[in-house]
């Protein structure tokens, strides 16, 4: 093992230590832990050689060393959520739940499951136990956060609910692994807004796994909004199940933290399902952004569109890794995938790289990737119409971001992602 | 207004206009015809402030002022217009959105107040009924899936939303039918003032039978080598500029 990597599992052996010594968890969770926390142990982090790792660096994780979250980095003044969007809102807070703060929902339970864990709550899906993700891994190991929500009937069409999780000033650098677990019963109408969210420029490292498990029928929208501080280390999956004509409509957008990396795996595992993930990804200095994700079309007669858009400056890089799995069975598929992409500066660089596998004869799908600067034309048409560079350079941006934040179909949500935009434009 | 005077200009090293001379005074239209690669479009993008070319000497004098020590937005501000043979695509960027912003953009630099939403809507529509376009294109992507006539007629809109001094139009008739012709001869005429000139680039004479022009010059070789009335462009399409090329023994 390098030096360096060395050097973070012995935080991570060090953290995990005094997890399992402190709370009263239950025998059972403690027994996952470990098991999860050997596993881990044993695949190490990522190496370069590993395809959908080669552009990913860890140099953030192993130069600071981080301390697990507790309730002693909650800050005094807990009223820090003074956003515009005013929603229903779920709070972490340095990685602590704010129970006080949601509202009562109809039709929704709200189970913070770590508390009373026992064999029973459905926590790791067999699709990502084989996957050798190692943060999935940790997650598990780690997890200091754990809320399974349950959406039933009689939970009203059109709500909508937000997950924050706002990181303030912290006294050392600290890490949390918090883990968010959706179920939806058949039939629910529902706009899931996860957001992170750092006032805080000083490192720290979120780890966090979210999972949807969707039933027949059902029709989410799940908004992810990560704007964390700018030394921040952003590692995360997102798991999702449709099932038979469920429809699933996922926004990516993504400005903050030093290294954002975001793994998805969405699986259609019944007939007449509709997935599209839209994700927009601003980064400027060094920033280092990362999506990975897998579309497995596991039935047949399904749908699935990915639209993703980087807009990079300075030395910022981009790494957009796309594959399309369509099974052996899983004839009469549409599936699209478009990468497009947009450099500033010279500097700036983007690995793109769609792929599909396809095991099925009878399917329709397609993929595309560009990458290119401003189109000189374009902006030489605006200024001899009076509009000076920074507004012509602007107008064409949003034009380019508006494909993915258009498709946001909340309007709060839709003018909130248009404000970070509006306000990246002009920080750059 | 607009004067240009022993204008030279190249590009990568290859001489295009090789000593332009032309005074357009208030109120005039004049008509720039030539054949391919002449210069004509060089000289239109020049006028609008196109970085592409390496000025040589010359003066180009627009209201007193030197036009080339002024940037393209200065010169749009100003009062300077140009209608683009193949005006940019600009995807997601909706036609409303743009127009207000170039509108109000030019109306703040002449001190004037911005147009809100509401304003704008009935000031833009008059203007889209004057070149028969109706109120759905505003919230489609500026050119974006517009067809040739639709472009040229969306440049004429341009036009006579900003309201500039002068408006150099670009084979704003080439690859246009009949109808379209006039609709866009027809926003010119309505654009003619005592105080704003047009110089028209073209091709053909066949968009100068619905305008009236005051002069008709003829561009060959970057120089224009024969200035006439608008006599000169019937001459034109019925001798062809070979022609007038060996007239003037070029």
């Amino acid at each position: 093992m390098k030096k360096k990597a060395y050097k973070a599992m012995q935080y991570f052996e060090k953290e995990f230590f005094t997890l399992s010594n402190s709370n009263q968890e239950s025998q059972s969770l403690k027994q996952l832990r470990k098991k999860e926390f050997n596993r881990f142990k044993k695949i190490g982090l990522p190496k370069k050689h590993w395809e959908a790792w080669r552009f990913t660096s860890f140099n953030e994780l192993v130069k600071n060393s981080f301390r697990l979250s507790s309730t002693d980095d909650l800050p005094l003044d807990k009223n820090m959520v003074t956003d515009g969007l005013s929603i229903p809102t779920l709070v972490f807070l340095n990685g602590n739940y704010q129970s006080t703060m949601p509202t009562e929902q109809e039709g929704l339970t709200i189970n913070p499951f770590l508390e009373n864990y026992n064999n029973k709550e459905n926590l790791l899906i067999n699709d990502l136990e084989s996957d050798p993700n190692p943060f999935i891994i940790l997650n598990t190991a780690m997890m200091n956060n754990g809320l399974h929500l349950h959406f039933s009937k009689d939970f009203p069409k059109d709500s909508i609910i937000r997950f924050l999780y706002l990181t303030t000033e912290l006294s050392e650098p600290i890490m949390n692994h918090p883990r968010l677990i959706i179920d939806l019963d058949d039939n629910i109408e529902a706009t899931i807004i996860e957001e992170y969210q750092g006032n805080y420029s000083e490192p720290y490292f979120n780890n966090a796994l979210t999972m949807f498990r969707c039933g027949k029928n059902s029709s989410v929208e799940h908004v992810r909004i990560q704007h964390e501080g700018m030394s921040a280390s952003h590692l995360s999956s997102t798991y999702y199940n449709a099932l038979q004509d469920c429809s699933i409509r996922a926004s990516y957008i993504s400005k903050g933290s030093i290294l954002h990396r975001h793994d998805v795996k969405a699986i259609l595992s019944g007939k007449g399902a509709d997935i599209t993930l839209n994700g927009l990804c601003l980064a400027d200095n060094h920033q280092h952004m990362d999506h990975n994700i897998i579309m497995d079309h596991a039935s047949e007669h399904v749908t699935s569109r990915m639209l993703f858009k980087y807009i990079l400056t300075d030395k910022s890089s981009g790494v957009f890794n796309g594959r399309a799995i369509v099974r052996e069975n899983s004839q009469k598929i549409d599936a699209n995938q478009t990468n497009n992409n947009l450099l500033l500066s010279n500097t700036a660089l983007m690995n793109s790289n769609p792929q599909l596998e396809i095991y099925a004869d009878d399917v329709r799908c397609t993929h595309g990737s560009t990458t290119g600067q401003l189109n000189e034309e374009a902006l030489f048409y605006l200024k001899s119409r009076g509009l000076d560079d920074f507004v012509a350079q602007a107008l064409l941006i949003n034009g380019f971001a508006g494909e993915v934040l258009n498709e946001i179909k909340n309007d709060k949500v839709r003018k909130y992602s248009q404000d970070l935009l509006e306000k990246w434009l002009e920080k750059i | 207004m607009f004067e240009i005077k022993n204008l030279t200009a190249s590009i990568e090293g290859k001489a295009i206009l090789n000593g332009i001379n032309l005074k357009v005074n208030d109120g005039e239209l004049h008509a720039i015809m030539g054949p391919n690669g002449s210069g004509k479009s060089t000289l239109a993008h020049i006028i609008a402030g196109r970085e592409l070319y390496d000025i040589g000497k010359g003066t180009i004098i627009f209201k007193g002022k030197n036009l080339i020590e002024m940037d393209p937005v200065e010169r749009a501000l100003e009062g300077v217009f140009m209608s683009y043979q193949y005006p940019a695509i600009i995807p997601g960027v909706n036609l409303a959105y743009f127009l207000k912003a170039a509108v109000n953009a030019v109306r703040k630099h002449r001190g004037e107040t911005e147009m809100d939403a509401v304003d704008f809507l009935d000031f833009i529509k008059q203007k889209l009924a004057e070149v028969k376009m109706d109120e759905s294109y505003l919230k489609r992507s500026v050119n974006d899936g517009f067809s040739g006539g639709e472009k040229k007629r969306n440049e004429i809109l341009q036009m006579l939303a900003l309201d500039p001094s002068l408006a150099v139009l670009d084979e704003t008739d080439s690859g246009l039918d009949i109808d379209a012709v006039k609709i866009v001869a027809n926003g010119v005429n309505k654009f003619r003032r005592e105080d704003r000139a047009v110089i028209v680039i073209t091709h053909y004479q066949r968009i100068l039978q619905y305008m009236s022009p005051d002069f008709v010059h003829v561009l060959m070789d970057g120089r224009i080598v024969r200035s006439g009335k608008k006599n000169l462009a019937e001459e034109l399409e019925d001798k062809g500029y070979n022609w007038l090329r060996e007239k003037e023994s070029l």
